[in-house]
C-alpha cells in the first residue's frame, strides 16, 4: 500500500506545511508481547514513540498502568527513550518495531545435545538468533539454512521474520528453542 | 459494480494485514493481479546462475479462506502454465515440491495446497506447521514457498 493512499486530502492553514506534516501517518509493522501476528498500525508520521505505544496497546495483552513497557525497533538492542520523535529513533515507513515488558529474553538452542544460550532483545528475529545458535554450534551457514527453530516440545517451526518476544509473556523471560533439520515432504 | 464474494473480500483483507504486507516490506513476495478466484502472486527467488529472482505462481482461491488455495508456477508473461523447463529446481527439498510428475504439476506437492493434501492425510502428523490453517491464511502458503526458494536446496531452474 503507497503511503500516498494513508494521506488525508492536502490542506492549506495559517501553519502551512507543518500543519499538512502533522497530519500525515506512516505505517509501522508491530509486533507485540505474547503476540503471534505482526500487525499493520499507523501512527502520525511526526508523532512519539509514546504515541506509537498508545497505539500499540489496542493490540497487545492488557498491561497495568504501573506496567514498564518499552518499545525496541527490530534487532536493535536497547529500547527507545518514550518522548523521542519516531523519525529521531530512525522508525520510518513500514519499519518493524516490538513492544515488550522483558528488557532481555534469555534464550536457549538445543541441538545434538549440545544447548547453548544467550540473551537477546525481545525485537530479535528468529533469523539473528537462528544465525548466532548455528555459529555457536560450528554449523556452516548453508547447513543452517537447512535448519529450522522451533519452540521445544513443539513440531511446529518458527518463522525467521518473528521477534522472540512474540514467544514469551512477561515475567517469563525466557525460552527453550530446538533446532532441526528441515523435513522433505514425501509421501 | 463489481459485486465480491466473502471469499474474495477475505482474501483482500488478508492482503491488506500485516502478515502479508509484511512479506511485501521484506521483498518476500508481492501481488501481482486478481481476477476472482484466480489470483497470481510473484516469490522472490535467491540469486542463482541463468534464473529468475521471483516465480509468479496463480492460485485458484475459490472458497477462501475456509478451503485451502492451489497453486501452480505460472508464465506471467504469456498467461500460461510455466514451462517444466522453467520451474523452479534443486537438490532434495525443491524438485519434490515442484514435480512436473504428479498431477501433471497442476499443484505445488506441499501439505497446505487443496490439490496435494487429498490422499495424504499422514501429512497432518508428519508436517503440522504446514496444514492449511484459514486464520493464518495465505501467509502461510508463501512462506512455505518463498523458504524453498530462498533455501541451498534450491538450484536454480530445471535448466539453468
Amino acid at each position: 500500500m503507497a503511503i500516498d493512499t494513508l494521506l488525508p486530502p492536502k490542506t492549506i492553514g495559517p501553519t502551512g506545511q507543518r500543519e499538512d506534516n502533522a497530519m500525515k501517518k506512516i505505517e509501522v509493522f508491530l509486533q507485540v508481547e505474547g503476540v503471534k501476528d505482526i500487525v499493520l498500525i499507523h501512527v502520525p508520521q511526526s508523532g512519539s514513540i509514546r504515541d506509537l505505544l498508545h497505539v500499540a496497546k489496542e493490540h497487545g495483552p492488557e498491561f497495568r498502568e504501573d506496567d514498564a513497557i518499552m518499545v525496541f525497533i527490530e534487532d536493535m538492542d536497547e529500547a527507545v527513550e518514550l518522548d523521542v520523535l519516531l523519525e529521531d529513533a530512525g522508525i520510518s515507513h513500514r519499519g518493524h518495531v516490538h513492544v515488550h515488558r522483558c528488557h532481555r529474553v534469555e534464550v536457549s538452542v538445543n541441538f545434538n545435545g549440545m544447548r547453548v544460550s544467550d540473551s537477546f532483545p525481545p525485537s530479535a528475529t528468529v533469523s539473528r538468533i537462528k544465525k548466532w545458535a548455528a555459529k555457536e554450534l560450528g554449523m556452516s551457514e548453508k547447513d543452517a539454512a537447512e535448519h529450522v527453530l522451533e519452540v521445544s516440545g513443539t513440531k511446529v517451526s518458527l518463522d525467521e521474520d518473528i521477534h522472540v518476544g512474540t514467544l514469551v509473556v512477561h515475567p517469563g523471560c525466557q525460552i527453550s528453542l530446538d533446532l532441526r533439520p528441515k523435513v522433505r515432504v514425501e509421501g | 459494480m463489481v459485486i465480491q464474494g466473502p471469499d474474495e473480500r477475505v482474501f483482500l483483507g488478508h492482503v491488506d494485514k500485516g502478515p502479508f504486507q509484511s512479506g511485501v516490506a521484506r521483498g518476500r513476495w508481492r501481488l501481482v493481479s486478481a481476477c476472482w478466484p484466480y489470483v497470481i502472486i510473484a516469490v522472490s527467488a535467491a540469486l542463482r546462475p541463468n534464473a529468475p529472482t521471483e516465480y509468479c505462481l496463480r492460485f485458484d482461491m475459490r472458497n477462501y479462506p475456509q478451503a485451502a488455495p492451489t497453486a501452480r508456477p505460472w508464465d506471467n508473461d504469456l498467461d500460461i502454465p510455466l514451462a517444466d523447463e522453467k520451474r523452479p529446481h534443486g537438490i532434495s527439498r525443491v524438485p519434490k515440491v515442484f514435480r512436473t510428475d504428479w498431477k501433471n504439476g497442476i499443484a505445488l506437492y506441499i501439505p497446505c495446497d487443496r490439490e496435494a493434501i487429498d490422499g495424504h492425510d499422514g501429512w497432518r502428523a508428519q508436517h503440522p506447521d504446514m496444514i492449511w490453517n484459514p486464520n493464518e491464511g495465505i501467509t502461510l502458503y508463501l512462506r512455505i514457498v518463498h523458504e524453498l526458494l530462498n533455501s541451498s536446496d534450491y538450484t536454480g531452474t530445471r535448466s539453468s
